[in-house]
């Protein structure tokens, strides 16, 4: 079990299995290569990814399946290829999302959190700048 | 920081893996080829900074996301 005290909910207790490994670190963010995902309580449908590196850092975000069937192309599968990740099974999408004011927010869809679920490794990818924004505005999450 | 010339047809390689060939030299720009295995990410510098200013702005974004119902007010222990 690893036990951590974040600065935005403090104490948290994460399983070692459940942990997700980025290798690479984030984009702009390198050192950080443990992330427990929180999930939301509630209504909301923004998760956290938890540094377990560093306590004062964590990522807000989204299904990748929340922004239409399309998204993303390529397919998780072939992303996931693609960033080297030798995956046989499930492969999630995750988008960081960041607060644009009160109501709204911009989402990430440039550059999405491929995770093959089955070793628990991830990597931020990034897509094709000329088709997808690292700012899109979305509606409230709900 | 290293800095070379080089002419269109020849190459950089960095790491062992990395191959950057120069392809064409233009008025308009310089092309490049990269070439480099799985796993080894190439992006336009300016994408790179777009992202990592994306990535940031996420994490400084933290309030708004929280819901008011967290109840770290009145957790236990008095002014730990």
């Amino acid at each position: 079990m690893i036990r951590l005290v974040g600065t935005r909910f403090g104490e948290i207790e994460v399983d070692e299995s459940r942990a997700v490994a980025f290798p690479r670190g984030l984009i702009g963010f390198a050192e950080a290569r443990r992330f427990a995902l929180l999930e939301p309580r509630g209504r909301t449908s923004v998760a956290w990814l938890q540094s377990l590196d560093a306590p004062e850092l964590a990522f807000p975000v989204m299904d990748g399946s929340s922004f239409g069937q399309g998204y993303p192309e390529p397919t998780p599968t072939q992303l996931a290829h693609d960033a080297g990740l030798a995956t046989t099974g499930d492969v999630a999408v995750l988008v960081v999302v960041a607060a644009r004011n009160r109501t709204g927010l911009v989402a990430n869809l440039l550059a999405p959190l491929v995770i093959d679920l089955e070793n628990r490794v991830g990597a931020q990818v990034v897509l094709d700048y000329r088709r997808y924004s690292a700012a899109a505005p979305v509606g409230a999450p709900g | 920081m290293l800095i070379l010339q080089r002419r269109v047809g020849e190459r950089i390689v960095v790491s062992g893996g990395v191959e950057i060939t120069v392809t064409a030299v233009t008025r308009r720009g310089v092309r490049l080829a990269v070439s480099a295995p799985p796993g080894v990410s190439v992006l336009r510098g300016e994408v790179h900074d777009a992202i990592a200013q994306a990535n940031a702005r996420a994490a400084g974004s933290t309030e708004v996301f929280i819901e008011d119902d967290s109840e770290e007010s009145d957790s236990e222990g008095e002014g730990a």
